[in-house]
Formats: C-alpha cells, structure tokens, sequence
C-alpha cells in the first residue's frame, strides 16, 4: 500500500528545458487585454443598473472579440492585426 | 556550493509515485462539491437550475480537452491548468501569469474554510446544539471577523488533514479513495435509487422559469447560477494538478481528467435533477444549506444523524481534495517565480508542505468571514478570471509552438471552442458575480489582483539574492587575488 521512495529517485528536476522552443508572438495581445476590461467595465455597469443597453452593448463587444480571432485567417496576426 | 545546490533541489521536488487512477481518486472530491451549492442555485434560479448544472458540466467537460492537451505538454510541471497556461501568458505580458495562477489558488483554496464551517456548523447543529457562544467584531451587517463552535471544529479539521496528508502523496490518494467510497456511493444510490422507486416527478419542473425575474434580470440569474455552479462542476480539472507526480505523465494527464470528468457527468448531470424532481422548490427553499437531506429522507427515509455523518465524509472528501491541489499549485508558482520563494520548499517525503502550511492558515482566515457561500463566490471570481485567461493560453500555446510534443493533442474544434467558451465564461464573470453580492466580488478581485503584486515583490527579491550573490562572489574573487 505504502510506496517509499527517495526524492532523488525518479524525482522531479529543479530546471526544466522550455518546451515550446524560441519565443515566438503570434500577436500583439495588449490591444485585446485593454479591450477586454473595458467589455468587463460595460457588463458590470449592465448588472449594477440593469440597462438594456449595456447588455446588448457588452454582448455585441464579446462577440466582436470572438471575430477577432477568427477573420483574415491567412495573416499571421488576426488579434486587432488587420 | 553544489552541497548547497543539493540540498535545494533535494527540498524542492515532488516525486513520481503515482498513476491516473490515484488522481481520478484524489479528484474523486469534487462531486461532494455539489453539496456547496446546489440549494443556493435551486433557490436562485427554480427549475431552470437543473438545466443550468447540466450546462456547466458539459461546459466543464469541453474545456478538459484544451487542459488536457496542455498538461501534456508540461510534464515536469505540477499544480494544474494555470501553471501550464503561464507559460503562454508570460511571453505576451507576464502579469498575466501570476494573475491567471493565483485566480485559479483562490479558486481551490476555499473549500478547505467553506468545507470546514459547514462541517463544524453539521456537527454542531446534529451533537452539540447548546455550543452557541460566538464572539463577533462587524463592519457592516453582513461583514465582519466571527469566532464560534464552528469555526473550531473547521480548524481543529484543517489541521488534522494538514497532519495526515504530510506522509505523501500515495498515502492521501488511498485516504481519498476509502473517502470516496464511503460517501461517493451513498451519493451515487440517492440519485439513482428514487429513479426505480418511481418518485422523480416532472410536474415540480413546471413552470418552467426563473421564479420572480422578468427582461434581462432572467439573463443575470441564469449568469449567477451558472457562476456559481462552474466552481463545482468544471472542478475535475484538478486531476491534472499531479502530472509532475506521474509515473508516466503522457498517458496519465487525459486518462485522469478525462476519467474524472466522467464520473461528474453523472452527479452533476443526474443530481440537481433528481433533487428537483423528487423534492420541490419548496422543500428545497426551507434551508438550502442542507438541501440533499430532505431527498436522502424521502429515498432512505434514515435517521438525520446517519445522512450527516454521510454528509460529514462527503465534506472531508472534497476538502482534501482541495488541500492536496491546491498546495500543488502554490508549490509550483514558487518553483516558477510566480509567487513567494518559500512556497517550493517540500519535504523529505516530496510534500510541498510549506504551501499546505500557508493554505490551512489563510483559511482560518477566511473562516472568520462566516458565511460559506460568500466565501464560495468571492472565490468563484478567481476561478472565472483563470478560465477565460487559460482557455486563451491554449490557443496560444497552439500559434505560439504548434511543433511542441503535444502527448495529447485535441481536436482543432475543442481548442477553437475552447475560445468561445472563454467568451461565456467572461460574461458570467461580470453579469453573474454581482448577483452574489458587490462587497465579496469586490473581496474576490482583490485577492486575486493581489497575486500581482506579490509577483513583484517576488522579482524585487529575487534581484536582491542576485545582487548579493554577485557581491559575495566578487569579494571571494578579491580575497583569492590578494
């Protein structure tokens, strides 16, 4: 039931080798970050005072983040990269 | 030097002693964690909650694809999703990382305060009912520092799991396996049994609404519930959280979730329905706290003292689930700078038990808060904040490094999905946080941007070590050449 084992033996090492190799962007995400609070800033103005608005508004600003990653699908960059 | 060297890695590793099958035990808590909150949902949300858990869990489960894949990237690596998904985030803006760790800590590290105080108010309220003594500083009505028999009960348990779990890692999966057993099966024969008896009644379905909401106060409710629910139902994933203690990590990662995933399916799926059914708004609405009881009467018809018992286990069972996760995930963001250094140290047995140390003792904190289910969504904003951050993560992982040996790999469409599920849940962040209350959302982001900044304070001392390190080396350097 009981399973010894030494921390030196098949233990975990302390430095790992990066495995997603040389640092490659595949877009500049600041854009999105900002864009993202400011979707949070209108559902939560949406909540707090139950506008219509601002739910359809927050919704439809979801929506187009989603597209962002979705069109000119050819370009290496498609996060607000257009 | 080197003996020096040794002695760090020697006190900062995990080791590999256990396969999927202990994990899918140890992650075997997770759907006692419907007992948290189903009462609340049901009374929040009527009928419609029933739909809602079934929702969740599949949302749950869609996502497991895109967590599984990126475990299996990362097989060194302990402590769950959001350590895999920092290293996404860490090329494009590296607070990210610390924010989508620490989200996921408070996420987890609750259950060991929620699981306590009701542990402590079951025992209380079943065998010792003259402890009413309390002492009380508060803010406001509903805010403030409570000591009582409760809060003893919880933290005389916390300690007492802090104590057992410090033998190793395959001593606490079978402790969570014999847990599991005891109070997985009863669960499992009180969603099952009123089937053949005949007692599940759709009529108490009808009307099928969100009891007193109308226009885009509905949409909220529904956002609330799934909320909520998501801190329970997409909890599998912490099957994932012992791949560095895997005998063969590759094989292990998705056979664990995918394991785990599965056997919640079935209590999330089947549970809230059943409850529903067989019970009734009402019966439900009378203390939501214990909503399972009533249906445990109407199946078994037992005494009170035997399902709290049951109910005492299923509780243990889910609060050492967290405790082992959760010190996992603190383990390995200290191994990774993410937060505080002392954090990776673990002990001769490969238990991190410094960050085991910090979780039981910043849950007596939160214990002092009282009320669980404030707890429970202040702690859900943290978990909402990971998800849409580590859903990203694994989009990007898939841009950033599509050659990187991927064990698992998903289909395209789940990673695909798993942005759209992103998507969904930012909404539930801020449309169904606040329906919980402002005060504990507000509690909830705090805590989570507070990971931020203790990933500065954590870049800022770990300038200082290298800066004194050079100095001693140059003075070494001086005192040769002299």
């Amino acid at each position: 039931m009981t399973e010894e084992s030494s921390p030196a033996v098949g233990a975990t090492g302390p430095v790992e080798a990066d495995p997603l190799g040389p640092d490659v962007r595949w877009a500049n995400l600041a854009p999105m970050i900002g864009y993202l609070v400011v979707v949070g800033l209108v559902l939560t103005l949406a909540t707090w005072k139950n506008l219509a608005w601002a739910y359809i508004l927050g919704l439809a600003l979801t929506v187009v983040w989603l597209l962002g990653f979705a069109v000119d699908r050819n370009r290496p960059q498609r996060w607000f990269g257009w | 030097m080197t003996a020096v060297v040794d002695v760090e890695t020697k006190h900062s590793t995990l080791v590999r002693t256990i396969r999927w099958s202990d994990a899918f035990w140890i992650a075997s808590g997770v759907p006692a964690l419907l007992v948290f909150s189903v009462g609340y949902i049901a009374v929040l949300d009527g009928p419609v909650s029933v739909v809602i858990w079934l929702a969740s869990v599949l949302i749950g489960l869609a996502m497991a694809f895109v967590y599984a894949e990126m475990a299996g990237m990362f097989p060194e690596k302990s402590g769950g999703p959001p350590v895999f998904g920092a290293q996404a985030w860490k090329r494009y803006f590296r607070p990210i990382a610390p924010l989508n760790i620490w989200g996921y800590w408070f996420a987890w590290s609750p259950v060991l305060a929620i699981g306590g105080l009701l542990m402590g108010s079951y025992i209380q309220a079943e065998w010792a009912p003259g402890q009413t003594w309390s002492a009380n500083w508060t803010l406001t009505s509903d805010f403030g520092i409570h000591l009582n028999f409760a809060f003893v009960v919880g933290a005389a348990i916390l300690i007492g799991l802090f104590w057992l779990n410090h033998f190793g890692i395959k001593e606490s999966a079978w402790m969570q396996l014999v847990l599991a057993i005891a109070s997985l099966v009863p669960l499992a024969l009180m969603i099952v049994v009123p089937i053949f008896q005949g007692k599940v009644n759709l009529s108490n379905l009808t009307p099928f609404v969100v009891p007193g909401a109308h226009g885009w106060r509905v949409f909220a409710l529904i956002c609330a519930g799934l909320f909520v629910a998501a801190w329970s139902a997409y909890a599998f994933e912490t099957a994932i959280v012992y791949t560095a203690e895997f005998r063969r990590p590759q094989r292990d990662t998705p056979r664990a979730i995918f394991a785990a995933g599965g056997l919640c399916l079935f209590f999330y799926g089947l549970g809230p329905f059943i409850l529903y059914t067989v019970v009734g708004g009402e019966a439900i609405q009378e203390d939501p706290t214990v909503a399972l009881v009533p249906l445990a009467n109407d199946v078994f018809g037992t005494a009170g003292g035997l399902l709290i018992a049951l109910l005492l286990v299923a509780l243990l069972l889910s609060i050492n689930t967290a405790i082992l996760g959760s010190s996992r995930t603190l383990y390995q963001a200290s191994k990774d700078s993410w937060t505080f250094r002392f954090l990776q140290w673990t002990s001769p047995r490969g238990v991190p038990l410094k960050a085991m140390g910090f979780d039981v003792v910043f849950n007596l904190f939160l214990m002092m808060l009282g009320n669980p289910i404030y707890i429970l969504a202040a702690s859900t904003v943290g978990y909402m904040i990971f998800n849409v951050l580590n859903l990203v993560a694994g989009y990007l992982l898939r841009k950033d490094a599509p050659a990187a040996p991927r064990p698992y790999r998903a289909p395209v469409v789940m990673i695909r999905l798993g942005v759209v599920l992103a998507a969904v849940n930012l909404v539930l962040l801020f449309v169904g946080a606040p329906s919980w209350g402002w005060k504990y959302v507000g509690l909830g982001w705090l805590i989570v941007l507070a990971g931020i900044v203790i990933y500065y304070y954590r870049l800022w001392s770990d300038r200082r070590m290298a800066g004194h390190a050079a100095a001693d080396v140059a003075a070494l350097a001086g005192r040769q050449e002299q």
